[in-house]
């Protein structure tokens, strides 16, 4: 069993940093994508579907489906296109659009 | 009134306009535009600029590979090195040092005709121009609806290989894989190599299936070993393989916990009688095969075919990789999901090709230097067919989709919905989106509507070839407004004169 989902296997990686999501502090290292430093941390459900109001998250991780959009410093983007930075704010969409 | 001098930086030309004038953007030009710098478009930027040709390639990834070749995500400074590691830097070693424009971190959302294309890149818009283009999309993976697909926890085959591959995260702490063709055991291997955790590997296509198609695959003996390789490793390691079995739910309250498989028959029916299994995971990762990537092309609105072999609806070319448009020629996938083996080949013909018919080389060349490109095709792809015909999703999926399943994601529309709409008399694909609005989201149709195919096909007993598929419309992405509107302050708008009272 493994304890966390990052692979370590000889895998240097750049410093850590800090961002939150929904106000939670999540740490993770610079340029990681933002769905993966999520995922890792247990975040799965990124959002609320407009219709519907269920749980979505990644789902491509390609940029297609755009099943992971936050919003990121107030702009809608996919978590799968974004890396990590210091102090970024990411919080949910949620609801009807 | 003279116009403002046009910059490349648009947030800087909307700085010295002055008021009232029209925003200008400047269009960068070429002799060709690549889209798509996975293998195939690479190949044919660096062939084109070989044969003097001045070269655009976008793509919007941060970095040039593709998917298969996919490079580690940026936060990775030292890694063990892979063949696939090795050959994509070597691939991205040459783009770099080629005098190609590369455009990365460009999303394309629209192509006007003979042709100007417009990315967005952060919040700006940027226009490129030329008389010919090479699309190079590659494909998307084929997905079949279940109930309960669309909670979290749930993805594609090939997100999963993106987590192993470039993330360097396994996708799961107990992973079940299901669909079918050899990206199954790819990402299996790769996910167990990593330390991960599978629940089990579960292939739609019986063991009968696989027999009828080992004469083809073992044409090409070096990608059956591999795939043999892959199965004998994770046997070894202890792994469960279920054949001939199929996703049929995703269990959870919110988020994937747990998974039903069933036993389905030839065509993938479930077969009578057959209890349920319960697989125990937290994750579930599933596709059935790849289809080329039509984003480009049906906006352009290229002729396409049908062709099972291809991966299903496919770029329509001549054997020298021209489409149905003026100077718009096809390399990889798109012109029929054949696979990495090929990518690089024909990616280097429609560069030939393109340089032949904007008159940047002699026919003598062409016929010395192409041809044999050519002739090598067919044969080549014979092995790339058969892992099409194995991997295609077969009509009996369609079982599984309950009434309440979601077909479409972004809208929430489920099986029920498309068939009160299919009875009202949308009968083809664009009148179901404009009567259900599947499709109409922002993934813009790309993993609902060959679902939607499937509905329509078990309603109307028609196929997929006289289904057919939908015109593309920009923006082909989601777009920030910004982006065309950049920053501006009130005294920026346009004012006119009141008229007088």
């Amino acid at each position: 069993m493994l304890e966390t989902l990052r692979i370590d296997k000889n895998i240097k990686r750049a410093k850590l940093v800090r961002f939150t999501f929904n106000e939670t502090e999540i740490e993770a290292h610079l340029g990681e994508p933002l769905v993966a430093a999520l995922w890792v941390a247990g975040v799965r459900s990124l959002r609320y579907a407009p219709r519907d109001e269920k749980p979505r998250g990644l789902y491509c991780a390609m940029g297609n489906c755009q099943e992971c959009a936050v919003m990121i410093n107030g702009m809608k983007a996919e978590a799968c296109r974004v890396v990590v930075n210091e102090g970024m704010v990411v919080t949910s969409l949620r609801g009807p659009r | 009134m003279t116009q403002p001098r046009a910059r490349a930086d648009a947030g800087r030309a909307a700085a010295s306009r002055t008021a009232g004038e029209p925003r200008r953007e400047q269009v960068e030009k070429f002799d060709l535009i690549v889209l798509g710098a996975g293998p195939a478009g690479i190949e044919a930027a660096l062939t084109a600029r070989s044969l003097g040709m001045r070269v655009l390639i976008i793509d919007e990834a941060p970095q040039a590979g593709g998917q298969y070749y996919r490079a580690p995500n940026l936060a990775v400074q030292d890694m063990p090195s892979t063949p696939e590691k090795r050959e994509g830097d070597r691939l991205r070693m040459r783009l770099a040092e080629a005098d190609v424009q590369t455009w990365f971190n460009h999303r394309i959302w629209s192509i006007e005709p003979s042709y100007r294309v417009a990315c967005a890149t952060g919040i700006h818009n940027r226009l490129a121009e030329a008389p010919a283009m090479i699309i190079a999309t590659g494909v998307v993976e084929k997905v079949r609806p279940v109930p309960g697909w669309t909670q979290p926890g749930v993805m594609g085959l090939a997100a999963a290989a993106i987590m192993v591959k470039s993330y360097k995260v396994v996708p799961g702490k107990r992973v079940l894989l299901t669909g079918s063709g050899p990206l199954l055991y790819d990402v299996a291997t790769k996910i167990c190599a990593a330390g991960g955790d599978i629940a089990a590997v579960v292939d739609a296509v019986p063991l009968s299936t696989w027999m009828q198609q080992t004469t083809r695959l073992a044409r090409k003996p070096k990608l059956l070993a591999k795939g043999l390789g892959w199965m004998a490793y994770l046997r070894a390691r202890g792994v469960k393989i279920y054949r001939g079995h199929a996703l049929c739910e995703v269990l959870g309250s919110g988020e994937a916990d747990g998974a039903l498989i069933r036993k389905v028959d030839a065509d993938w029916y479930p077969v009578e009688g057959q209890e349920p299994i319960q697989i125990d995971c937290d994750t579930v990762c599933y596709g059935y095969g790849l289809q080329p990537g039509l984003d480009m092309s049906r906006l352009l609105g290229a002729e396409h075919v049908y062709k099972r072999s291809r991966g299903g609806w496919t770029l329509k070319t001549d054997r020298f990789l021209r489409t149905s448009l003026r100077k718009v020629y096809a390399a990889g996938d798109v012109a029929g999901a054949f696979g990495i083996d090929l990518a690089g080949m024909r990616g280097r013909l429609a560069a030939y090709t393109a340089a032949m018919d904007g008159r940047f080389i002699e026919p003598k060349r062409f016929r010395l230097e192409a041809k044999p490109l050519k002739d090598a095709l067919p044969h080549s792809a014979s092995f790339g067919r058969a892992v099409n015909r194995l991997s295609m999703p077969r009509r009996g999926l369609v079982a599984f989709i309950t009434p309440e399943t979601t077909i479409c994601r972004c809208e929430s529309i489920t099986r029920s919905k498309l068939e009160m709409a299919i009875q009202q008399g949308a009968h083809s694909l664009t009148t179901l989106r404009s009567a259900t609005r599947c499709g109409m989201g922002p993934c813009g149709g790309r993993y609902c509507l060959s679902a939607a195919s499937t509905i329509l096909r078990e309603e109307l007993e028609i196929d997929f070839g006289d289904i057919g598929i939908v015109k593309g419309r920009s923006p082909m992405r989601p777009v920030h407004i910004r982006t065309f509107t950049q920053d501006f302050a009130y005294s920026d708008l346009p004012q006119r004169k009141p008229p007088p009272l």
